[in-house]
């Protein structure tokens, strides 16, 4: 698959999509609560993005928080500028402002209210044990880049001129195999879009669909090796307008882990079988494709002769 | 941009004094081309200094000019200063200068915002809305440009509409975009013709500009008044801001930005404030050189048969349309013109160019076709230039021939001191002959006296 | 010994040259104005007749374009 190109602009106004993780689990559990707690991390977001807002005053920002019961817009810089009463038409395409008029609070009072009370939702539905049988520990990362996507190409429909949009995913917890399909698909419609996907990762671990996504829609990947200067990992890679990005080095990936998961069992798989009509994933052979129906009349055959080796990309 | 020259000639410690307002650093970085913005950020919560070489490793190798021009712009303005380092530019080290990044990181967190005044109970009835702001805003910039405008129709006769005040006549004579005429009035220059065909930001910042280097004449405090202007752009739209807790400066200020329609002055019974209207709102949005933002919306429809079609009922953009373009017909909400070759060069000889033409046509291009590419007709763009190429088909400088040199040693040491000095228009190895410019004549002779003399 | 000049340096297109050419052979012997025919696109002319040539060709150009009747 070959590297994404990102586009180039003459100019460096964006609209960035945040995809923040929520996860009470991974805040908790896996041992990140001490060292750097939620409410650091949304100081830290409050502060970049009041300085990405401040950048170019027609930058624009969305923040969208993905959690393990659903996703939320919690904030959205276009709408907080239009100002109390919408009479003027014209005008909304951004004031002067770093800060939002709404009411006489600030940006960063209204996005630590917002996330906080999405927060405590999601911490007191999983206190009270999900919706029956077991509690649902993984995070919709699929879902929140399908809204992000949404805000996306909603914008691009308004009126000229347009912003480059991009994404920041700032995501903690890992993989979640029965999201592979969603995941990828999100991607290449992202990959279509020419939206390029920056990520950010704060938990212990690479995950290997955000690194598919990175490397494939032109975005940097980044995993700080010190969570709690989080802050400064963003003011120096993502904060990178499109227009910069052509001039400025950024950091290469390490190594992008192009396994596939099949599409039956959700394992990651590094040999399997894939349906010639519709190129789905499967770890064992089955006489139907599950995704379009088509009919394999051949005998079962061995699998050195009839397994299509999935390789990885160099 | 001239505001950032005008920044970069003040004395260090006048602009360190500037930057103690996180108004003026927040727009300060807005001014900064992308590369040195991310410069900025990269370095704002970062004390010690960064090695010069690092700074210029996180370009990469073929940005390096642009590199280069970041780094100077910011040692220009004094946001990165240099640290330690003895060879010069060697091992230098920088680090972003300490009041502009103390102000910056409390602006970022949050912790500040504009000012809030309460609305006093005798206003607060009568707040404007943000139409109304507009319209006002509008209504008083229009006028100025009318008033310019009409100064340059023939006759320079008053239309009757309300005049400009003394201060303002001042400020666009000192620009230069009104002369005396030859009868002892006032006219347009050529340069005020220009004025006229800029976008609507320009146009602000000449006037801002002017106003605060009269202010410096008259031997106030020039800084303040940049400061102020940069805090009025961060205000939020259409909020009242008392005028008691200004000072006299500011005051003073406030009252002639009003007649400019940067703001609107409310009184009611003793007490006064001001609405910063969108104009003053965009004073900041406007530093940066890629500012695309439209103030209004287009009107013109230009069609490929040289056709304008004016969709609007301003006299201002009517008078501006005369210009360049003769009027054919005025209805009622629509004004239809042809841009012929006598019109456009009558622009010409005004002073106008053919690109300022172009430029004007497509900022102000109705949304109709605002999708089309190119917004403009290239058949209307590329005759508008060759109407203007048309008036220089014939160049005349005044020059001097020298012929009759005895040697083709001689004929070519002449020549290169004559290209040297840039006075060579045109020679001829073959005859021996070249032509140089008059100015250089003087020179070019003793150079040939001293070169017979050896 | 070097022989200085003084004058008017004119570039200007072929057509225009040759046009300039024939206003010059128009006139009589004692007001022609070219010094030098120093290649297809430049002249060397007395410096009298700068506002001269400026009108003719003006006039020149104007005749030969239309201009709608307004």
């Amino acid at each position: 698959m070959a590297q994404g190109t990102v586009p180039s602009r003459t100019d460096d106004v964006s609209l960035m999509v945040i995809t923040l993780e929520i996860n009470p689990y991974i805040w908790d559990k896996h041992g990140m609560g001490a060292a750097f707690s939620i409410q650091a991390m949304v100081e830290q977001m409050i502060i970049f993005v009041n300085s990405y807002l401040l950048l170019h005053h027609q930058n624009q920002v969305a923040i969208i928080t993905a959690g393990t019961e659903g996703c939320a817009y919690i904030f959205d810089s276009a709408a907080s500028k239009q100002g109390p009463s919408n009479a003027q038409p014209a005008a909304t395409n951004g004031s002067a402002n770093g800060v939002s008029e709404e009411g006489e609070r600030g940006i960063g009072s209204i996005l630590a209210s917002r996330i906080q009370r999405v927060v405590s939702e999601a911490e007191q539905k999983w206190k009270d044990g999900g919706s029956g049988g077991e509690p649902n520990r993984t995070t919709y990362l699929s879902g929140a880049l399908s809204m992000a996507l949404c805000y996306v190409q909603r914008c691009l429909r308004g009126p000229k001129p347009q912003p480059q949009p991009r994404m920041l995913c700032i995501h903690g917890s890992p993989d979640a195999p029965q999201q592979y399909i969603a995941t990828m698909n999100a991607m290449f419609s992202a990959q279509k879009l020419q939206v390029p996907i920056d990520v950010c990762m704060i938990g212990g671990q690479d995950s290997a669909f955000l690194q598919q996504a990175a490397h494939l829609t032109g975005g940097l990947y980044q995993k700080p090796p010190r969570p709690e200067a989080l802050l400064q990992y963003l003011l120096m890679v993502p904060a990178m307008d499109l227009h910069s990005r052509q001039f400025l080095l950024a950091p290469r990936p390490a190594g992008v882990d192009f396994r596939a998961s099949c599409f039956c069992h959700k394992k990651t798989i590094d040999l399997g079988f894939v349906c010639s009509v519709c190129l789905s994933i499967f770890c064992q052979f089955s006489r139907e494709c599950s995704t379009c129906g088509a009919v394999y009349t051949m005998a079962r055959p061995t699998p050195a002769a009839g397994a299509k080796r999935k390789e990885p990309e160099a | 941009m001239d505001f950032i020259r005008y920044l970069s000639e003040l004395p260090p410690v006048k602009l360190d004094r500037l930057y103690e307002s996180h108004f003026t650093c927040q727009a300060v970085l807005r001014s900064l081309p992308p590369i040195a913005k991310q410069y900025v950020l990269r370095l704002l919560f970062i004390e010690q200094p960064i090695a010069g070489e690092t700074m210029r490793g996180w370009a990469k190798p073929e940005a390096l000019g642009k590199h280069n021009a970041a780094m100077e712009r910011l040692d220009q303005l004094r946001v990165l200063l240099e640290t330690g380092g003895k060879s010069g530019k060697k091992d230098a080290s920088y680090r972003l200068n300490p009041v502009f990044q103390q102000q910056l990181q409390r602006a970022l967190s949050g912790a500040i915002g504009p000012p809030k005044d309460p609305l006093p109970p005798a206003l607060a009835s009568h707040k404007p809305s943000p139409a109304d702001l507009n319209a006002y805003a509008l209504k008083q910039w229009e006028s100025l440009l009318l008033f310019l405008a009409n100064a340059g129709a023939p006759g320079g006769e008053r239309r009757g509409d309300q005049e400009p005040s003394k201060m303002i006549k001042g400020l666009l004579r000192r620009a230069g975009l009104m002369g005396t005429s030859d009868e002892g009035g006032v006219r347009i220059s050529d340069e005020g013709f220009r004025f006229l065909l800029m976008d609507l930001y320009k146009q602000l910042w000449v006037v801002v500009r002017e106003y605060v280097a009269e202010i410096e004449d008259q031997g106030l405090d020039g800084a303040q008044v940049t400061c102020f202007l940069m805090e009025l752009g961060f205000y939020p739209l259409g909020e009242p801001h008392g005028v008691n807790r200004l000072s006299s400066l500011q005051k003073r200020v406030v009252e002639d930005l009003a007649s400019v329609g940067l703001v609107y002055i409310q009184k009611a019974g003793g007490q006064s404030c001001f609405y910063p209207t969108r104009l003053a709102s965009n004073l900041s949005a406007s530093l940066s050189e890629s500012s695309t933002w439209q103030p209004a919306e287009g009107f013109i429809i230009v069609e490929t048969n040289f056709r304008t079609y004016g969709y609007t009922t301003s006299p201002l953009q009517i008078a501006i349309l005369r210009l360049f373009t003769r009027i054919e017909y005025v209805l009622p909400n629509l004004v239809v013109g042809t841009i012929t070759r006598e019109s456009v060069n009558t622009a010409f000889s005004n002073g106008i160019t053919a690109d300022q033409i172009v430029a004007y046509l497509q900022q102000h291009a109705a949304p109709q076709i605002r999708q089309r590419v190119p917004v403009v007709p290239e058949t209307v763009a590329d005759q508008v230039r060759l109407w203007e190429r048309d008036r220089n088909r014939v160049q005349q400088s005044r020059a001097v021939l020298y012929e009759e040199f005895p040697s083709q040693e001689r004929f070519a040491a002449v020549v290169d001191y004559a290209r040297q000095v840039g006075a060579l228009l045109w020679q001829n190895p073959i005859e021996r002959r070249f032509v140089a410019s008059d100015g250089r004549h003087d020179d070019i002779r003793a150079f040939i006296r001293n070169q017979s003399r050896t | 010994m070097v022989n200085a000049l003084k004058g008017i340096l004119i570039e200007c297109d072929i057509p225009m040259k040759q046009f300039i050419v024939s206003i010059n052979d128009q006139l009589p012997n004692a007001q022609k104005f070219i010094i030098y025919d120093l290649d297809d696109t430049h002249l060397f002319v007395q410096p009298h007749v700068a506002d001269m040539l400026q009108n003719k060709v003006k006039d020149f150009l104007d005749k030969i374009t239309y201009e709608k009747p307004a």
